[in-house]
């Protein structure tokens, strides 16, 4: 009787670990590939050869008149030691109240984002903080549950009564709260993930989000040479069949089938879906991948263990631009991971970088450097900026007017100067990338700038039409 | 059709270590009546162990790997020496749910210590690799096929032959007996609670190097070999192991297949649910006799 009781529960605990349903959608349209405005033809590169490095070779084809990451100088860029009003006198007065909602599950962790953040509202208010206020950050965890999130977002507004909201990274918020903040009338600065955070005139995320950036890395695939079919790979989570839908009509505006899929995270067998995204794509097919870092490095090292790095051209969204990652990586990936990057390598040495670098290693050296650690810290920055020009009063109103007036935000992390102008009513600010890939242990830029692919299913050509008429994105 | 011969050749490496796995549970179940659920988990702490001792000193990698197997023998007989004999009396089912504590503890331990960054081990056999009729193959994969089939056998033979075993067997059938007869069931217990843990060292070993060093994905790895063990019926070791080259076959196999891709985690499930339902009929049928 209790060896029966043992089974029963047994194969209970197996019933709730086998649940959770997985979508995969192919799609094999054919057609002939479409000229559309702004997506460029792929290079000619032979065979299926990963671009060439910056370092001493030339670069890959990249779009028209767009250029590398913002040299230091600008206007915004923070000095060595110094954040916000950089008195070097710990803030003192009555808090300023600002929120943030994460999500934080098994396999997407995105507290790097809101603790790189915090980390800079630390420096803020050991620096004088918004004159002589010091930032009180607070942030609350999801797990991706519509109920909870609505609560938290309710909570934060209605109860702890924040006056803004800064560095919100979720799978879910934007689609959840979007009525809510806009009923509200709170302007967010975000890192966005689902589509819903780029379709608002109320979110303006330092980021792109997967969708841009897995496009931006099948952009990548496609000037290497990849061929025939393009597969798309993404977490299992609400909202991520959009965010695959970009790469493969990508691919078929190109020429390619377009295969998308969905993936339980984290992943149980890598060798096994590693061969088939191989047999997926066919030899010479390309392979985005959109996880984050510790959840595609088992991938990874499937791929090279069974001999598959060089049967496809593997590309990426953002995430795994981490030197950590690099360094977890043998030679074999040398320049053959073509990651999407929405800003400028860790390394770049450039003001703003070295700042960040410096920033996090004093206030949050357990957060890695890493794409993450940019979003948090740009988000920090750009929020500060926005509080530090506040007239008069800091209230819910001049913050969140001083939030959606930022404009031309300069940064050398971005490749463009970032804006919050609600006006158009969908923010995709940042929408230039760069790419990199791993050698010899670290990550490596190995494109410059270029422009996300414009494409029927977004929005990007009226964006950048209003970016010329309103002067924005420039700088 | 795809090509299975690739997914083949994972889902027999990857069942084997299920199915070691899985008769590590068996033995301990059958010794102590504790069906431990942290079993993962404690593969995956010791697997982190060996990455840390590999990443940031100058330990020989063999050090470092056989300080995973020896962290899951240690771990494991801690807690069996410890907590074993106040569990002792306990049902079998609050026995199991306290090995869910120790699980819970070393998920987040794990998390705390190794959970921001991407981890890897690359084990020299992964390196060493063949090619036969056009698929890979590496020696850890030949490992995870040939290993637990001795492991098997050895245990298999251990139980049979052996003072130790033949006393675990007697604890296995009724532990008061057994105690009243003379057998120094304690000691009895911690070697069952050592040799089963020393296999989840190894099996984590294996399983980062197969699946990777995920601390989430290893940790729930043994819900495949828990599953294998109910095939055995937690008492029957070389069905055990059949189960788990079964169950790492399937849902390898069902990898390859676009339209059934998607269910191939419910394998331990399904089949686990199969074997419950023949036994619940077979046994009816024999009480009809």
């Amino acid at each position: 009787m209790r060896r029966s009781l043992l089974a029963v529960a047994a194969v209970a605990a197996l019933l709730l670990a086998s649940c959770g349903d997985s979508d995969d959608d192919a799609s094999t349209d054919t057609t002939a590939p479409t000229d559309t405005e702004g997506t460029e033809a792929p290079a000619t590169t032979e065979g299926t050869e990963a671009p060439a490095t910056t370092e001493g070779t030339e670069a890959p084809a990249t779009t028209e008149g767009t250029e590398a990451p913002a040299a230091g100088g600008g206007s915004n860029i923070q000095a060595s030691g110094e954040c916000g009003m950089g008195t070097g006198e710990a803030a003192a007065g009555e808090p300023i109240k600002l929120g943030g909602i994460v999500t934080n599950v098994p396999g997407i962790d995105f507290t790097w984002i809101s603790g790189m953040a915090n980390a800079y509202f630390s420096c803020v208010n050991d620096n004088g903080g918004i004159n002589g206020r010091p930032i009180e950050y607070i942030v609350e965890e999801e797990q991706i549950d519509p109920q909870q999130i609505a609560s938290l977002a309710t909570k934060l507004i209605e109860q702890d009564q924040v006056l803004g909201l800064v560095g919100n990274t979720s799978i879910i918020d934007c689609s959840v709260n979007r009525d809510y903040y806009e009923a509200q009338e709170y302007y967010l600065i975000i890192a966005g993930v689902d589509q819903a955070c780029f379709t608002s005139p109320n979110y303006s995320a330092v980021n792109m989000g997967p969708y841009y950036s897995s496009l931006g890395g099948a952009q990548a695939a496609l000037r290497a040479g990849a061929e025939g079919t393009m597969v798309v790979i993404s977490p299992n989570q609400p909202g991520f069949d959009v965010i695959n839908s970009g790469v493969v009509e990508y691919a078929e505006e190109n020429g390619m089938a377009g295969v998308s899929i969905l993936e339980e995270v984290p992943i149980n067998d890598p060798a096994g879906l590693a061969q088939r995204l191989v047999q997926e794509a066919g030899e010479g097919g390309g392979v985005v991948l959109d996880f984050t870092g510790p959840t595609v490095l088992p991938l990874l090292q499937a791929i090279e263990q069974q001999g598959l790095v060089d049967s496809v051209i593997w590309a990426s969204s953002t995430p795994p631009n981490d030197p950590a990652l690099a360094a977890e990586l043998s030679e074999a990936w040398n320049g053959k991971f073509l990651i999407n990057a929405e800003f400028n390598v860790l390394d770049s040495g450039m003001p703003d970088q070295e700042h960040m670098n410096e920033v996090r290693e004093q206030y949050a050296s357990d957060i890695p450097s890493s794409s993450f650690a940019q979003m948090g810290y740009l988000a920090g920055r750009a929020a500060t900026d926005a509080l530090l020009g506040i007239e008069g009063d800091v209230t819910k109103e001049s913050v969140n007017e001083a939030f959606r007036s930022l404009t031309n935000f300069v940064s050398d992390i971005w490749c463009k100067p970032w804006y919050f102008e609600s006006t158009i009513g969908q923010n995709v600010s940042n929408n230039v990338d760069l790419t990199v890939a791993p050698m010899d242990g670290n990550m490596v830029q190995v494109e410059d700038c270029f422009d996300i692919a414009e494409l029927p299913g977004n929005p990007l050509a009226e964006i950048r039409a209003k970016e010329v008429e309103l002067g924005l994105n420039v700088g | 059709m795809p090509d299975l011969k690739p997914f083949i050749v994972l889902g027999l490496a990857l069942g084997g270590v299920f199915a070691m796995s899985g008769v590590g549970l068996v033995v301990l179940y059958r010794a102590t009546g504790v069906l431990n659920l942290a079993y993962g988990a404690i593969g995956a702490t010791g697997a982190l162990i060996s990455w840390s001792l590999l990443d940031a000193t100058s330990t020989p990698e063999w050090v470092a790997y056989g300080a995973c197997i020896a962290f899951g023998g240690l771990a494991t007989l801690l807690y069996g020496v410890v907590l074993g004999p106040p569990f002792a009396p306990r049902d079998p089912l609050v026995k199991a749910t306290a090995t869910l504590g120790l699980l819970l503890i070393l998920l987040g331990v794990m998390q705390w210590v190794w959970g921001r960054d991407p981890h890897a081990i690359t084990l020299p056999t992964s390196r060493w690799n063949y090619d036969i009729g056009g698929v890979r193959v590496s020696w850890t994969q030949i490992i995870g096929v040939a290993f637990p089939i001795l492991v098997t056998a050895a245990t298999a033979v251990y139980l049979r032959v052996t003072k130790v075993g033949t006393a675990m067997r007697a604890l296995a059938n009724d532990r008061e007996i057994t105690a009243m007869l003379g057998v120094p069931v304690r000691r009895v217990e911690a070697a069952a609670w050592l040799g089963s843990g020393l296999v989840c060292g190894a099996a984590g070993l294996l399983l980062s190097n197969l699946v990777g060093l995920d601390i989430v994905g290893l940790t729930f790895l043994v819900i495949p070999a828990l599953a294998a063990a109910l095939n055995g019926r937690l008492t029957s070791l070389w069905i055990t192991l059949a189960a788990g080259f079964v169950i790492g076959l399937v849902q390898s196999c069902l990898t390859a297949f676009s339209d059934l891709a998607e269910y191939r985690t419910l394998t331990p499930f399904v089949l686990a649910l199969i074997a419950l339902l023949w036994f619940a009929r077979r046994r009816q049928v024999l009480v009809r006799v």
